[in-house]
Parts: structure tokens; C-alpha cells; sequence
């Protein structure tokens, strides 16, 4: 079987659109993993045991687990507990829960590398702890991290084609489904293969960039 | 002593980008020989060092052993880049001590020791094992042989890199500033031991220091490196107190202040 | 309950085989990446970065489906799913895992690799003796990462025709219906099975465990 370019320039806007919802995926997901992530952070380092252990366990669990059995298991069990959502919600759910456990990790190592001074300089001026945290450590240790929350966002846009098993018309979706439909499967797999090279090396060719910009700014 | 040097630099000259490290330098050192090079940072040195190790080459010139090019030989009467087993062939004449002691983390300080005369040399290991352990004790670490290199202290650290260096019994040992990153007092017993070493052996030395009173003690010659070319060189006595540059002048005074 | 445990642990087997198997094929790939890629030839260093550009840059998932549905079109035969699972997620790994040792081999210290030729040690003894012995305290702890990450995505298989956790917990879900069970089950499998990786790696980092100074 040979390439086929007017096949594939005839499919390539179906999978295009497709695009548009991985993005959506991918950039909603992270906004909840950004945030998700950032509560768990603040649990863990909160002078509390069974907190940090409950936080420990749920974040150590779904890191253990694979990303396809979690979207699986809310696909299914969602509904029976009468929770009925598009099926794209759900997926940028779980997208978010997901990597809200790898992006407390890199939270909790931007929160460890503010010396202890930086606090006890706040507990001086008389700071409460809330400002102390919004105003002195977070703009400290949001900065440093930029570039490993960056690897995580590829990595999630990187995961997003899960999301066809549970029936989101995002790229690979489309793809399989033309593939199904025309039993030419090698130009549209093929089509999304590039696109999603494209976007991880130009994503990462940034990120290398930023993290340039601020090792000059330090 | 046979009569032919033990080392010669002819016409060297090293360049990193545009900056010039030794330019069109030229130095024989007699077999056993003790040369001592001063001179200010980035003066060349310990490039002189590095080259004789066969860390790096040189842009031109030619540096011989014993009377051998390390980098060419002649084939068919003509010269030619000596192959590998030649460089290997002269860098084991060859023993370096370094200022940062990079001894291997990963094995145990005996292990340290035998590694290059077993895998090298082809030495059997009961063998090379016995002659390690008269070198630590020779270095007066016997009880150390089963230590990891983070578990001594600097001056430890800096022994068994000379015992390692010793186990391969080079006929020219290279010692690049081996006490700079020692505490004072630390550095005098190293010292103690590399002047011990120098009486007992027919080894030829070479050093770059910085202690100028181990450099008296030791030294049959004194260079003074400044600006990749050698402006001084004779007996410590001449160089040391009766310099004839102003330059030498000025890095010895200030050396003076400073100690 | 019970009646879904022996093809839920059928399907364990399965999974450890694909997990065990990419590792073994990342293992091979990695270390021929590396080789490459620190090679002087630029015709050796290309085609190893390409190989890890490539599979870096797009997803496990997609390059599955590549290899299962459109790759056999290409080619004159149609290798079984398990094989293709194997070779796919071996190769994915062994990208991620040549970035990994990679980069250890480079952090080794030039200070070593003058000792090492000072003692006239050869290249290879350099390389073999001194250099990789002192990069395992450093790839150990991301290659655990990297391991659990492969056993992770071995359920992507499932979605090939392999036979594993994630294929028999499709079945079993569609013909008993019990959505929550069958896939809290598949869940607990595999966080028992990357608790046992992670120990096992743990146990080999202490093994290859030794003190490591400022300066030695």
C-alpha cells in the first residue's frame, strides 16, 4: 500500500478539528492539575500526619495506576452514581486528577528550595501564614518551576489521544474512525503522528527557551 | 643516569580558542630531575602537565620521553601520528598526581589502587593487591584499604592518590598543585611525604606549586611561567631569592604578603 | 467477585510479560541510543537522536495503533499483537530511557576521565570500569520511574488485542456489567504490581549503592 496525498489532504481539516479538542483538553486539564496540585502541596506540608498520609496515599496511588484504567473506571462508574457529563469532561477530569499528582511533586520541590529564613524573615514582620504563603513563597517558588510544570503540560498533551477510548472526537479519534470507515489506516495515524511531533518539539523548544530566560534572570 | 633527557618540549605551542596557553616553548629535564613551576594562573603551567599526560595535545611542537615523540613516529622514514598502542606505550611512563585527587567514588580505596595494575599492566590480582598494600602502608593508610574515598579526609584522599599513581611505577611523576585544596597544616604532611618519595626514588618530578618553601626543599630547578613562555629558570637559591625579572619580583613579593 | 479473579490474574501474567519484555527491548535500545548519540560520527549521532525525537514526541498510544493498524500495510507480514506491544512500548522506553543515561554519562566529572587516562586505563575500561559504574546511583532512582511508567503504559496494549489486565477487564465489565468492581480491581493490580517494581528497584539501588563526597 502506498501513500496516498490526496487522501491525505482530503482528511487532513477532519483531523484538524480534531485538534481543537485536544487542546481544549490539554490546556483545561492542566488548569485543574495547576490547581489540584497546588492544594495537595499545601496539604502535604501542613503540620498535619493524617493529612500528609491521606494526601500521600491518594497522590502515590494514582501515580501507580495507569491513566487508560482511571478513565476507564470514572467512564463507567460515573453514571451508575447518577453523575451523567460529556464524555470530554470526564476525560479533562481525569487528566487533571492525574497529573495533579505529579505537579504537587514539583510544587513541593519549588516550596523546599525557599530557604527557612524566607519564612522566619515573614514570622518577624508579623505576616499571617496566608499572607506569608501568597505574598513571600509562592513568587518565589512559582518562577524556578516553570519549566518542569512545561514538561508536564506536554506530557499531558501527549496523553490526550486516551481519550478516544472513552469516545472524545479529538485526533486520534477521527483518525481511527477514518481509518475504520476507508481501511486506510497509515495516512490518517500517520497525519496525527506528525501533528503531535510538531506541536512536543516546537512546545519544547519554548520551554527550553524560558528555562534560558530565567537561569539569565537568577 | 644515561644522557639522553628524560623529557623535552621542543617548539611547543596551545592555544584554547584565542587564547594563547604556551607559545613556541621549549624545556628538557634531565632524568631525575626535580622541576618546579611557578607562576600566576592561566601562566601554563599545569597545561605543561596536562600535556605530558596526554590529557591534551599540543597545536604544534613536538614532546618527547626518554628521547620518543609521544604523538609521532617514523614509518618508512617518514613521520607520521604514532598509533594508539604508542601513546598508550609512552603515557605509561608517565604517573600524575591532581589537584582535585579524582580518585574513583564507586570503588573502595585497595580497589582505587590495583585497578590500572591489573587491567594495564595485566598484573595478577593477589599481586597487585600485595604491592598496594606496601604503598598505603608506605603512605601510612594500611588500615584504610577497605574505605570509601568520601569516607577519608583530604590529605587521606590526596595519599592513596599517590599510592596510585606510584602502583603503576611511572619513571616521571606529575604533580598539578596537589595541596591547594588542602587545609595548611594537612598540606605539610602530604608535602612531607611527596619530599620523602623524592629521596628514595630515581623518579623524574615535575610539579606546580604554589608553596614556595616545599619548592626550596625540593626542587633542582625553579621555572617562573608568565604569560604561556618561561622568563625565569635556574637553581631555587637563584630564582627563588635573586630574581632576575621584575615580574618574578612582583609574584614573589606578593606571594610573600599573602602567606 | 471471586469469579472474575482468574482471568483479572491471567491477565496479570500477561501485563508482567509485556512490561517485562519492553523493559528488556528499552534496556537494548537505550543503551545503542547512547552509544550513538555519544559517538563522534555525525552518521551514527543522527539517527539516534531522530529515533528519540520520534518516539518522545508523540504518544505511546498513537504509535501503538501506527504499528498495529497501519505499519502492516507496509510490511509483508503482520507480526502478533503481543510482539508489536513489545517492540512499540520497549522502543518509547528505550527513548526516554537513552535521555536518562545520557545525561548521567555527561554529569561524570572530566576530573575522572583524567585519572582513568593517567592510569593508562583504556577506552573501554574507562568507559566500563570508571564512567557507567559511577552514573548507576544517578540513573537508578529515574529509572525506577521510567520502569513504572512502562508497566503503566503496557495497559495500552489491552486496546491491541494483547490479552492483559486491561484487555480482560473490557470483557469482563461488558459481560457482567459491574463497572465499578472490574476496574477497581484492574486499578488494584497494578498499583500491588508497581509497589513490587519499586521495591525491587529500591532493593538495587541500595545494592549499587556507594558514598559519594564533594570532591574525591
Amino acid at each position: 500500500m502506498k501513500w496516498n496525498w490526496p487522501f491525505a489532504w482530503h482528511i487532513l481539516p477532519v483531523i484538524l478539528r480534531g485538534m481543537v479538542i485536544t487542546i481544549e483538553a490539554t490546556v483545561l486539564g492542566m488548569l485543574l492539575a495547576l490547581i489540584l496540585g497546588l492544594i495537595w502541596a499545601m496539604l502535604l506540608i501542613l503540620p498535619n500526619r493524617w493529612l500528609f498520609w491521606s494526601t500521600r496515599g491518594l497522590t502515590e496511588f494514582i501515580r501507580d495506576t495507569p491513566l487508560l484504567i482511571q478513565l476507564f473506571f470514572c467512564y463507567y462508574v460515573l453514571p451508575e452514581i447518577g453523575i451523567t457529563v460529556p464524555a470530554l469532561l470526564t476525560g479533562i477530569t481525569v487528566l487533571g486528577i492525574n497529573y495533579s499528582a505529579y505537579t504537587s511533586e514539583v510544587y513541593r520541590a519549588g516550596l523546599q528550595n525557599i530557604p527557612r529564613g524566607q519564612w522566619d524573615a515573614a514570622r518577624a514582620l508579623n505576616f499571617t501564614a496566608a499572607q506569608t504563603f501568597i505574598r513571600i513563597i509562592l513568587p518565589q517558588a512559582l518562577p524556578p518551576i516553570v519549566p518542569a510544570m512545561g514538561n508536564n503540560l506536554i506530557a499531558m498533551f501527549k496523553d490526550t489521544p486516551l481519550l478516544s477510548t472513552i469516545t472524545v472526537m479529538e485526533m486520534l479519534n477521527r483518525a481511527m474512525i477514518i481509518g475504520d470507515k476507508t481501511f486506510r489506516y497509515l495516512e490518517p495515524l500517520t497525519i496525527v503522528g506528525i501533528l503531535f511531533l510538531i506541536i512536543s518539539l516546537l512546545a519544547s523548544a519554548l520551554i527550553g527557551f524560558t528555562q534560558r530566560r530565567i537561569l539569565v534572570r537568577r | 643516569m644515561n644522557n639522553k633527557a628524560s623529557i623535552e618540549f621542543v617548539n611547543i605551542h596551545k592555544a584554547y580558542q584565542q587564547n594563547v596557553v604556551l607559545e613556541n616553548l621549549n624545556l628538557t629535564v634531565a632524568p631525575g630531575e626535580h622541576v618546579v613551576m611557578i607562576g600566576p594562573s592561566g601562566s601554563g603551567k599545569s597545561t605543561i602537565l596536562r600535556l605530558l599526560m596526554t590529557l591534551e595535545n599540543p597545536d604544534s611542537g613536538e614532546i618527547l620521553i626518554e628521547g620518543e615523540s609521544i604523538w609521532r613516529t617514523t614509518r618508512d622514514g617518514r613521520t607520521v601520528d604514532a598509533p594508539a598502542a604508542h601513546v598508550r606505550k609512552m603515557r605509561s611512563k608517565v604517573g600524575m598526581v591532581f589537584q582535585h585527587f579524582n580518585l574513583f567514588p564507586h570503588l573502595r580505596v585497595l580497589q582505587n589502587i590495583t585497578e590500572a595494575p591489573v587491567r594495564v599492566m595485566g598484573m595478577s590480582r593477589a599481586e597487585a593487591v600485595r604491592r598496594a598494600t606496601d604503598l598505603l602502608d608506605r603512605v601510612g593508610l594500611a588500615d584504610k584499604s577497605e574505605a570509601w574515598p568520601a569516607e577519608l579526609s583530604g590529605g587521606q584522599k590526596q595519599r592513596v592518590a599517590i599510592a596510585r599513581a606510584l602502583a603503576l611505577q611511572p619513571r616521571i611523576m606529575l604533580f598539578d598543585e596537589i595541596t591547594s585544596a588542602l587545609d595548611p597544616e594537612i598540606a605539610g604532611q602530604v608535602l612531607h611525604l611527596v619530599l620523602e618519595l623524592a629521596t628514595q626514588t630515581e623518579m623524574t618530578m615535575l610539579f606546580v606549586t604554589h608553596q614556595m618553601r616545599f619548592a626550596r626543599q625540593i626542587a633542582d630547578r625553579v621555572l617562573f611561567f608568565d604569560k604561556g613562555r618561561i622568563i625565569e629558570n635556574g637553581i631555587p637559591e637563584q630564582v627563588l631569592e635573586h630574581p632576575q625579572q621584575p615580574r618574578t619580583r612582583e609574584f614573589l613579593n606578593n606571594i610573600l604578603q599573602a602567606s | 467477585m471471586l469469579h472474575m479473579l482468574p482471568m483479572m490474574l491471567r491477565g496479570t501474567v500477561v501485563t508482567g510479560e509485556v512490561t517485562a519484555g519492553a523493559i528488556v527491548v528499552a534496556s537494548v535500545a537505550a543503551s545503542c541510543a547512547v552509544a550513538m548519540r555519544l559517538s563522534t560520527l555525525a552518521a551514527l549521532d543522527w539517527p539516534a537522536r531522530v529515533y528519540i525525537e520520534l518516539f518522545r514526541g508523540t504518544s505511546a498510544l498513537i504509535q501503538l495503533f501506527w504499528a498495529f493498524y497501519a505499519l502492516p500495510l507496509v510490511l509483508p507480514f503482520r507480526p502478533s499483537p503481543m510482539i508489536a506491544a513489545i517492540a512499540v512500548l520497549g522502543l518509547n522506553g528505550g527513548a526516554y530511557g537513552a535521555e536518562i543515561l545520557r545525561g548521567a554519562i555527561l554529569s561524570v566529572p572530566r576530573g575522572q576521565h583524567d585519572a582513568a587516562t593517567a592510569l593508562n586505563l583504556s577506552s573501554a575500561a574507562k568507559m566500563f570500569r570508571v564512567v557507567l559504574p559511577q552514573t548507576w546511583p544517578l540513573i537508578l532512582p529515574p529509572m525506577a520511574n521510567l520502569f513504572i511508567d512502562m508497566l503503566k503504559n503496557s495497559a495500552l496494549a489491552g486496546l491491541v488485542q494483547v490479552t492483559d489486565i486491561t484487555f480482560n477487564a473490557q470483557i469482563l465489565q461488558e459481560s457482567t456489567l459491574r463497572n465499578a468492581q472490574v476496574y477497581g480491581v484492574a486499578l488494584v493490580i497494578y498499583f500491588i504490581m508497581a509497589l513490587v517494581l519499586a521495591g525491587f528497584m529500591r532493593l538495587l539501588e541500595r545494592w549499587m549503592k556507594f558514598p559519594i563526597g564533594a570532591r574525591v
